[in-house]
């Protein structure tokens, strides 16, 4: 310990005493520092791949993906994971993720050809969303990809491909339902209980032109009730044994879809995330039992595949950053100004982030303002966290923020940092280079009598 | 009529090789022609032969035994023993017809009456028939006996006497020909070369009992004149035969037996021999005949002599016994009748196996307990302090086979973590029948979660509870064993588990009739229903497989033999192979016939197939011996076999493609069978199957870079799909 360390500058706070619980010392937030991911200290990743940061855990990736598979194998024989690209479609989280069994789902045909480039069958990557042309109608088509059906014009598209092509397309559709749930999610697929899906299911095997090999729902978004999965099960398990007992098609799967709730805290909910999220045994328990007891003989129950994007990598991302400066507003509050903002951390929007600190600090803690560093009202990172006190140049880590951020997020104002991923063996690897002015506007043109100016 | 002139021809060449418990139509003919060295006895034999195979289709005796040869041997050699020692008149034909007919009679007689107690009759009849002959010719003032003239001394093959063999060896070649009523050499050396045609075993065993009987006899004190003169020599060889490879598995007990047998054949023997002087009848195979079905019927009762095993299944060659003996040993020789799997979904890890370090002991020692562990090992997501943060806590627990459920115990309250409550030892539990004294017990469970009751029938793999941490559970783990009654308390059954995976570094690996070890990652099979449907033979169905050049074309036809066992047989070629299906495993059995027609080539292709699509899991098997090897290296291991079997047929299995992994419409599997010898291994075989249209729709054959397609003929022609080529984006 050296003794002739000068002592850290803490500014001075004036804080409202809070009773708390049950401690006569008020409530202790208990700050623990997080200063290493996987091993790695935060403060070597940002000295090596700058600030701000992003850092993925191939870890955890794998331990939440093994845990989530077998949540469901282990209740259900026939289980097939499919990788939602549009979470996260790092090649390296991809390949991970196909390393560990689990299909590819595309909803756009970018996606598509990004899953074709790293390697996935063409039968393996499930082709879902309202946007499909005619051409990506093509593609999937010859290269047997299931194609999930959102609509009625893709439908008839889709059976004119069909014509075109002399092949008959493996399709589902996507069913939407009232699972309980408010609002119901009924912008995508058709409706169950209106009959629109009966009615789409009928137009395609009485035409004749494709191969109904399944039925596709995704009853929402960061489901945290797991009774609405059994309601959906239920349905869908109802449409496939009417299909069969109709017309003696067997329906190869039942797609329910993910929307699986991750650990992260909602804005506008009461109590935190992680308490609340349903684990994948909760999720596993009312899908897998409700199929079993739908009425299928043991021999010919579908394969069960599942989308879910959220919940299997959220926790294994973390946003690294800096503290640019502290400021205090007008109406008192304080505020710090951080170097990564809404531009890269995109689910600021929805979530109240978990943020630490990635050094000691002290107990005490203020509400604070946390702002991005972007010149943008919007710019917001989280309205009012309770952090301990930061100073210029000191770094934190943001928990959860695997799913959609790298790929929502966007070149606003600045450009895209580092990905970094740690693999299994505490080594880092860069996945995704920072973005320079090169890279970004390699794909400009500029008109030539734009080409000059004389200021 | 072709037919049963068919069954007479072969019934008569038959006749000669069944004395040396063989059916090769090479055996017969070079005995044939061994007694025709003396060809005035020779050409009776033969008459005697084709006349009591006369007699036996009159008489409409069962085909196979006459086509065997086993009604008309005995007369075969009575007419032989007449031959050469009465002369021939019209007295001599009529006693001649008799004899036939007597042997015929008595040999079918005695065939039934000893199979009632599955022991062989060997030559009674002939000692029977020949006996009553010589009882009665004092009588019989027409029947003039042989009368030996000395130009007899120069018949040609008297020639052979002078070669420079040693003395035992002329004996024992002597020996040989006696058995014909022709003791002279070159007979003899015929005989011989008919026997190692036939079977490198029983030459072997013949030299061995020849050779041990002639020391043992000769160390008494015996003159070894008389093994020749006496016709004795042969019992030696004969009993030799029939205990050391025939109707025991031949192996070096085997050959002991013989070694331990041949001093009482030798006094059986010396004891007729003396008998013989006194009421006049020559004691021919009599010791033999006395000695054998003797040693069987004691061996089979008493059942725990260790690796003598008798052969269920007669080949008539000792090599074929031996070699598919061997190889359903290996094959199937842990197989159960029930089949039991593993009563979970997905992979679970052997927490505890047989004899376990914990509480798998005494009454207990057969069991397993099952645990979900992850990639770290843990069984537990979080830190292990309550039930539900186990992995295996509240996962659904199946039926590991089907049957009726026989008890149910509930309303067992979960232990904490650490705690195990022995009072109520196995918690809640459910007890299922599969079988009379086949009962599994899984327990553990979670109270109140059973979907089951007591009377249920369950299926394989129906959902049957929740699992628990009730009862003597530190922690949630199934608790699974086999029992033969229905308490709760019964102890354990060592009982092997059907077909189950093991998870390896790479590859999930299949293991038959196995007991799964402590820390093994285990999962049932799942089975495909392209690969069910396309191996279900149904009995009266016929499939039709044509080659592509329309060289070959067979029809087969699925059928149940009596014992309930399932096979395909060509008509055309008379070939059958015998099959299993148990609903995950398709595999042949046994394979009847000539080689290289279409069946063969199947029987060898789809020698084992899993009924689950696994692209990783490659099936392994072996093909008995004696269905592919031929050629010198065969000769020389037919010595050696019943010591050690250095040569092997490998059979290998792959699921290289399939159309669509969720319901397969199309798929390829590729087999293969090599041939290894003292670990070096050549390609022998490469099979192609292709399925479709929930039908083996074609297989191909690689052998020497020559490949052979066949097809099988739709009943309705249909066209096939097209492969699915996977187009590239631009």
């Amino acid at each position: 310990m050296e003794t002739n360390q000068k002592l850290k500058y803490e500014r001075p706070v004036i804080k409202q005493l809070n009773t708390g619980v049950t401690n006569k010392f008020g409530p202790q937030m208990g700050f623990m520092p997080h200063t290493h991911i996987d091993g790695i200290a935060v403060k070597d990743l940002i000295n090596t791949y700058g600030s701000p940061l992003f850092v993925l855990s191939e870890r955890t990736i794998r331990q939440t993906y093994q845990e989530a598979f077998s949540a469901f194998a282990n209740r259900y024989p026939n289980v097939q994971f499919a990788w939602s690209y549009k979470t996260n479609y790092m090649n390296a989280v991809c390949n991970i993720f196909h390393q560990e069994g689990a299909w590819a789902e595309v909803v756009s045909r970018f996606e598509y050809e990004k899953a074709l480039k790293n390697g996935v069958p063409g039968d393996k990557i499930i082709f879902n969303g309202p946007d499909k042309t005619t051409d990506d109608h093509m593609v999937a088509v010859q290269n047997n990809s299931p194609i999930h059906i959102d609509h009625l014009d893709e439908l008839y598209s889709l059976m004119a491909v069909s014509q075109k092509l002399g092949k008959r397309p493996k399709v589902a559709i996507r069913v939407n339902m009232d699972t309980g749930v408010q609002p119901i999610w009924d912008r995508f697929g058709f409706n169950y209980e209106s009959g629109q899906a009966w009615d789409a299911i009928l137009k395609i095997i009485q035409t004749d032109r494709m191969d109904l090999v399944g039925l596709h729902c995704h009853i929402g978004t960061f489901m945290l009730s797991t009774n609405a999965y059994a309601v959906a099960t239920a349905k869908m398990a109802d449409l496939a044994l009417n299909i069969k007992r109709q017309f003696g098609i067997d329906i190869q799967y039942l797609d329910l879809g993910g929307g699986f709730a991750s650990r992260n805290t909602l804005k506008g909910t009461y109590l935190n995330g992680a308490d609340v999220a349903p684990s994948f045994h909760e999720y596993a328990e009312q899908i897998c039992s409700t199929l079993i007891r739908a009425g299928f003989r043991s021999e010919e129950l579908p394969l069960l595949i599942l989308e879910t994007g959220r919940a299997l990598i959220d926790d294994a991302g973390f946003m690294l950053g800096t503290v640019l400066a502290n400021k205090r507003l007008s109406d008192g509050r304080r505020a710090t100004i951080m170097d990564f903002g809404v531009n890269l951390l995109f689910t600021a929007f929805w979530y109240e982030h978990t943020i630490s600190p990635a050094q000691e600090c002290s107990q005490y803690t203020e509400d604070t303002v946390l702002y991005g560093p972007l010149c943008m009202n919007i710019d917001v990172v989280r309205e009012s966290i309770r952090l301990p006190l930061l100073n210029k140049g000191d770094q934190v880590v943001v928990h959860r923020v695997g799913a959609y951020n790298m790929t929502q997020w966007m070149q606003f104002i600045s450009l895209r940092p580092n990905i970094v991923l740690i693999d299994t063996d505490g080594q880092p690897h860069l996945i995704r280079k920072a973005e320079t002015v090169e890279y970004l506007t390699q794909l400009e043109s500029t008109p030539a009598h734009l080409s000059a100016f004389d200021l | 009529m072709k037919e049963s002139l068919k069954t007479i021809g072969s019934g008569v060449l038959n006749s000669y090789a069944q004395l040396f418990f063989t059916q090769n139509n090479v055996t017969g003919g070079l005995l044939l022609l061994a007694s025709m060295t003396a060809p005035g006895i020779g050409i009776w034999g033969l008459a005697g032969a084709l006349l009591c195979q006369g007699i036996a289709a009159l008489l409409r005796i069962n085909p196979v035994l006459r086509q065997q040869g086993m009604v008309s041997y005995n007369g075969m050699l009575v007419s032989l023993g007449l031959a050469a020692s009465l002369q021939v008149n019209g007295a001599f034909l009529a006693l001649f017809g008799i004899a036939c007919l007597l042997s015929v009679l008595l040999s079918a007689a005695l065939v039934h009456g000893f199979g009632q107690a599955k022991l062989p009759s060997l030559s009674l009849a002939f000692v029977l028939t020949y006996w009553v002959i010589l009882l009665c010719i004092g009588s019989f003032t027409g029947i003039q006996p042989l009368v030996f003239a000395p130009e007899d001394a120069q018949v040609w093959y008297y020639a052979a006497e002078s070669w420079p063999l040693p003395g035992w060896f002329q004996d024992y070649l002597r020996s040989l020909g006696s058995i014909l009523f022709e003791g002279n050499l070159v007979t003899g050396l015929l005989v011989a070369a008919g026997i190692l045609w036939a079977s490198r075993i029983s030459f072997t065993l013949s030299i061995l009992g020849f050779g041990v009987g002639y020391a043992c006899f000769t160390a008494l004190g015996g003159n070894p004149i008389h093994i020749g003169s006496h016709y004795i020599g042969f019992n030696f060889i004969l009993t030799a035969l029939a205990v050391g490879g025939f109707f025991f598995v031949a192996n070096w007990r085997t050959y002991g037996l013989v070694v331990l047998l041949m001093p009482l054949v030798v006094l059986f023997s010396v004891a007729g021999m003396n008998l013989s002087e006194k009421a006049g009848l020559p004691v021919l195979s009599l010791p033999f005949v006395l000695t054998v079905p003797m040693v069987i019927y004691v061996l089979r009762m008493s059942n725990r002599m260790p690796g003598i095993v008798e052969v269920v299944y007669q080949q008539h060659s000792p090599e074929k016994n031996l070699y598919s003996y061997q190889n359903y040993q290996q094959r199937f020789g842990k197989s159960t009748y029930v089949q039991i799997g593993l009563p979970f979904f997905g992979e679970w890890s052997v927490y505890q196996g047989y004899n376990g370090k914990y509480t798998h002991k005494d009454n207990y020692r057969f069991a397993w307990d099952f645990v979900i562990r992850d990639a770290s090992d843990k069984t537990f997501r979080s830190t292990g302090q309550s039930p539900d943060d186990y992995y295996g806590y509240n996962m659904p627990v199946v039926a590991p086979a089907a049957g009726y459920v026989v008890a149910v115990i509930d309303g067992v309250d979960d232990n904490a973590i650490g705690n195990i409550n022995i009072k109520e030892n196995w918690g809640n539990a459910v007890i299922i029948k599969h079988a009379d004294y086949l009962y599994s017990k899984i327990a553990h469970l979670k109270k109140d979660s059973f979907t089951v009751k007591v009377g249920d029938y369950v299926r394989k793999g129906d959902v049957l509870a929740a699992l628990g941490n009730s009862g003597r559970s530190p922690e949630p783990h199934i608790h699974f064993q086999l029992q033969a009654t229905p308490e709760l308390t019964a102890p354990t059954l060592q009982y092997p588990l059907a077909y189950y995976l093991l998870k390896g570094p790479q590859s999930l690996d299949l293991r038959s009739y196995d007991v799964p070890q402590e820390t093994e990652t285990i999962a049932n099979i799942k089975t495909t229903p392209l690969l069910r449907d396309a191996f279900t033979f149904t009995p009266g169905q016929t499939l039709r497989f044509e080659t592509e050049d329309g060289q070959l074309r067979e029809e087969w036809l699925a059928g149940t033999t009596s014992q309930n066992e399932a096979y395909l047989h060509c008509v055309a070629t008379g070939a059958t192979a015998y099959f299993v299906n148990d609903g995950t495993m398709f595999y042949f059995s046994a394979y009847t016939g000539p080689r290289y027609t279409l069946l063969h080539y199947f029987y060898l292709a789809a020698h084992k197939v899993m009924l689950g699509y696994y692209r990783n899991t490659a099936i392994c098997d072996a093909v008995p011996l004696h269905q592919l090897d031929r050629g010198p290296g065969r000769f020389v291991q037919d010595f050696m076999a019943p010591f050690t079997i250095y040569r092997h047929y490998l059979y290998r299995l792959t699921y290289p493609y399939t159309d669509n992994t969720i319901r397969p419409t199309r798929m390829k599997l590729q087999s293969s069978v090599s041939r290894e010898v003292l670990g070096r291994q050549r390609d022998f075989f490469d099979f192609e199957l292709l399925l479709e249209k929930n039908a083996l729709s074609a297989f191909s054959i690689r052998h020497n870079n020559r490949t052979l397609t066949a097809r099988q003929v739709m009943p309705q022609p249909e066209t096939a799909d097209e492969v699915p080529v996977t187009a590239s984006i631009d």
